[in-house]
C-alpha cells in the first residue's frame, strides 16, 4: 500500500495531502460546529416549547405581519392600531377598559410566542376616565 | 531546379513542443542541421515547415518516433493494431499510429531504435537494453534471436537516483520471473542529462556505459538506409483507402524522388501488403493465442501506461471530491442552522424580556390597590415613572417602596382637595 503510494506521481501525492489537510482544517471543524449548533438549537427550541405549553399554545410562531397581528389583537381588545415606525419597528396602540388590564398582561406574555417580535423600550399607559391606552413599540426578529 | 540530395526529416513531440530537424545523408554519414522547436499551438506552422522541407528536398524520408507508453512487444503481429517487426520473432504493437495529420513516412518504436543501436552486441548471453526517451524507460531483455521480456516504465517527476533505482528494480523483477540476471546492460539515453549518466554509473553495480544520442540523431540513422528501416518501421493495419489517403497526404511529389527512395518505398508498400496477407491468414488462429507480453502479465501494475496514470490521478480526485462535498454540505447546513438558531435565541430572549415587562407592569398595577389611581405610567425593564391620584398615601408609599426601595415618591396637593403622586425608580 505504502509502496503503491510512493510510486504515485507528485501531483497525486500533493492532491492526497491537500485532501487530508482540507479534511482536517475545514470538514472536521464544520462537522463539529454543525452538530454543536444543532444541540444548542434543540435546547433553545425546547425552552420555547415549554413556554408555549405554559400558555396553552402550540409552538407555531409566525413571521410578523401588521394585518395579521391587528386581526389577532382585535380578538382580545376592541381598539388596536398598528403603524410602521421604521424598517423593522412597529408602533402599537391598544385601548381597553381599565378592568381588562390583566388581559393585556397575558397578551404581552404571549406576544413573542405568536409572532417573531420583541417589545422594545417602555410601555406607556395613559388613563382617561374608565379607559386605558397603552402604547408600545414592537421590533421584528 | 530540384535539390537531388537525400534528406531525412525527423520530428517528435515531447510534452507541448514539436521538435523538427533534417539532415543531409551522405556516404560518410549524415550532416544534421539546426533543431527547430514549435509549440503545439503552432502546429500548422510546424506542418507547413515539414512540407516546405519536403518540397525543397524531394528525395526525403519524414521520420518520427512513437513515444506512446502503450507499446507492447509480442510474439505475433496483431491485425487490428499498428505493428513493426524487430527481431525475427518479435513485433512491437501499439493500438494505432497517433500522428494525426502530421506528415510521416517512417514511424519507429523506441524498441526498434534500441535494437538497431545494439544488435551487433547481442549474442547468446542475456543483455538488458534500456532506452531512456521522453522520461520513459523502454526496457528489454534480449538475446541475438529474440526479446525475452520488455516493458515501459514512467519516470516523470523522479530524481536521477530514483530512475536508477527503477532500473535496478526492473532487473530484480525480471529475475523473479525468469531466475536469470542479465549478463550485460546497455543503455541509450536520448536526453541531455550528464547527471543521470553519472548517477546510473554510481547506483548500478554492474558495468554500464550509457550511450547518449539525441532522438533526431537516432532517427536520421534509422532512415539512412532502406535495408535498415525496411521492416522495423511501424505499419498501420488500416484499410487500403485510408492507407492511400494517408500516403497522399504525407508523401511529396513522387516524380522528384530518386530511384533508391522509390525502391525503398515500394519495398515498404510490398512489406505492408505482405503483412496484411500474413495477418489475414493467421488472424483467426492468432486471435485466441495472441496475448500480452510476458511482462504485461508479470508487472501489470508496475508497467504504468498513461491510461493507468490518468486513472490513478482521477482516482486521487475522488477523496478530494468527497471532502469538498462533505465540507460544502456541512458548511451550508451550519449556516442554515445558525440562522435558525439566531432566530430561536432572539425569540427566547424576547420572551424573557416580555415576561419580565409584564410582571413589572402587573406588580405596579397591583400596588395601586384602592389607595390610588394611575393617570400615566411609563414602564420598562430599566426604569419606571408613575403619576396619578392618591387617596391613601402611606399604603401606596409602603407598597411602592416594598417593590422599589430606592424609588422617589413625591406627593403634591391639588386644588380640588385631591393629592397627586409621582414615583420614579430604576428597576
Amino acid at each position: 500500500m505504502l509502496e503503491n503510494f510512493k510510486n504515485t506521481s507528485l501531483i497525486t501525492k500533493i492532491l492526497y495531502l491537500f485532501t487530508v489537510v482540507l479534511f482536517l482544517v475545514w470538514v472536521i471543524p464544520s462537522m463539529v460546529g454543525y452538530y454543536s449548533q444543532v444541540n444548542e438549537y434543540q435546547t433553545n427550541l425546547k425552552k420555547i416549547e415549554q413556554s408555549a405549553s405554559k400558555y396553552g399554545l402550540e409552538n407555531n410562531t409566525k413571521k410578523f405581519n401588521m394585518e395579521r397581528f391587528q386581526q389577532e389583537a382585535r380578538l382580545v381588545f376592541d381598539d388596536v392600531n398598528v403603524k410602521a415606525v421604521s424598517d423593522k419597528k412597529y408602533g402599537v396602540a391598544i385601548k381597553m377598559k381599565k378592568e381588562d388590564i390583566k388581559k393585556f398582561h397575558v397578551f404581552l406574555e404571549k406576544i413573542s410566542l405568536r409572532f417573531y417580535v420583541q417589545v422594545v423600550g417602555a410601555l406607556e399607559f395613559n388613563s382617561k376616565e374608565k379607559e386605558v391606552e397603552v402604547n408600545m413599540t414592537l421590533l421584528t426578529l | 531546379m530540384q535539390n537531388q540530395q537525400y534528406v531525412t526529416i525527423t520530428h517528435y513531440k515531447e510534452r507541448e513542443f514539436y521538435f523538427l530537424n533534417y539532415a543531409i545523408q551522405t556516404n560518410d554519414g549524415f550532416i544534421m542541421k539546426d533543431i527547430e522547436q514549435f509549440h503545439e499551438s503552432e502546429k500548422d506552422a510546424f506542418i507547413e515547415r515539414i512540407r516546405e522541407l519536403q518540397a525543397i528536398y524531394p528525395k526525403n524520408q519524414t521520420i518520427s518516433l512513437s513515444l506512446m507508453a502503450n507499446q507492447v512487444v509480442k510474439d505475433r503481429e496483431d491485425p487490428q493494431q499498428a505493428s513493426a517487426r524487430i527481431f525475427k520473432e518479435n513485433y512491437v504493437v501499439q493500438e494505432k499510429m497517433d500522428i494525426g495529420n502530421i506528415p510521416v513516412t517512417l514511424y519507429f518504436s523506441p524498441f526498434a531504435v534500441l535494437y538497431e543501436e545494439y544488435k551487433e552486441k547481442l549474442g547468446d548471453k542475456l543483455t538488458l537494453l534500456i532506452g531512456y526517451f521522453d522520461r520513459k524507460l523502454f526496457i528489454m531483455f534480449a538475446t541475438a534471436d529474440k526479446i525475452d521480456q520488455s516493458w515501459i516504465i514512467g519516470t516523470r517527476g523522479l530524481s536521477e537516483k530514483q530512475i536508477a533505482n527503477r532500473v535496478y528494480k526492473s532487473m530484480k523483477a525480471y529475475y523473479k520471473i525468469s531466475y536469470k540476471f542479465a549478463d550485460q546492460v546497455e543503455m541509450l539515453v536520448s536526453d541531455d542529462s550528464p547527471k543521470l549518466l553519472k548517477v546510473l554509473r554510481e547506483e548500478l553495480s554492474m558495468n554500464i556505459l550509457p550511450t547518449q544520442k539525441t532522438i533526431h540523431a537516432l532517427l536520421h540513422y534509422m532512415g539512412a538506409e532502406q535495408s535498415r528501416f525496411a521492416s522495423s518501421y511501424i505499419k498501420s493495419f488500416l484499410s487500403s483507402t485510408q492507407q492511400s489517403e494517408r500516403a497522399s497526404s504525407t508523401y511529396t511529389k513522387s516524380d522528384n524522388i530518386d530511384a533508391s527512395a522509390v525502391m525503398g518505398r515500394e519495398a515498404v508498400a510490398e512489406n505492408s501488403l505482405n503483412d496484411i496477407r500474413l495477418n489475414q491468414q493467421t488472424e483467426t488462429a492468432n486471435e485466441t493465442k495472441t496475448s500480452g507480453s510476458f511482462l504485461d502479465k508479470l508487472i501489470g501494475k508496475k508497467n504504468k501506461s498513461p491510461d493507468t496514470s490518468k486513472a490513478t490521478g482521477l482516482f486521487a480526485f475522488l477523496p478530494l471530491l468527497f471532502v469538498l462535498l462533505t465540507g460544502g454540505y456541512f458548511t451550508v447546513e451550519k449556516s442554515y442552522i445558525q440562522e435558525k438558531m439566531n432566530l430561536v435565541e432572539a425569540q427566547s430572549l424576547a420572551q424573557s424580556s416580555n415576561e419580565l415587562l409584564s410582571m413589572t407592569s402587573r406588580d405596579i398595577f397591583s400596588s395601586m390597590g384602592k389607595s390610588a389611581e394611575l393617570n400615566r405610567a411609563i414602564i420598562s425593564n430599566e426604569n419606571i415613572e408613575l403619576k396619578g391620584v392618591v387617596w391613601g398615601i402611606e399604603p401606596l408609599r409602603n407598597s411602592l417602596t416594598n417593590l422599589y426601595s430606592d424609588g422617589e415618591f413625591i406627593i403634591k396637593p391639588l386644588e380640588n382637595f385631591m393629592t397627586e403622586f409621582s414615583f420614579k425608580s430604576k428597576v
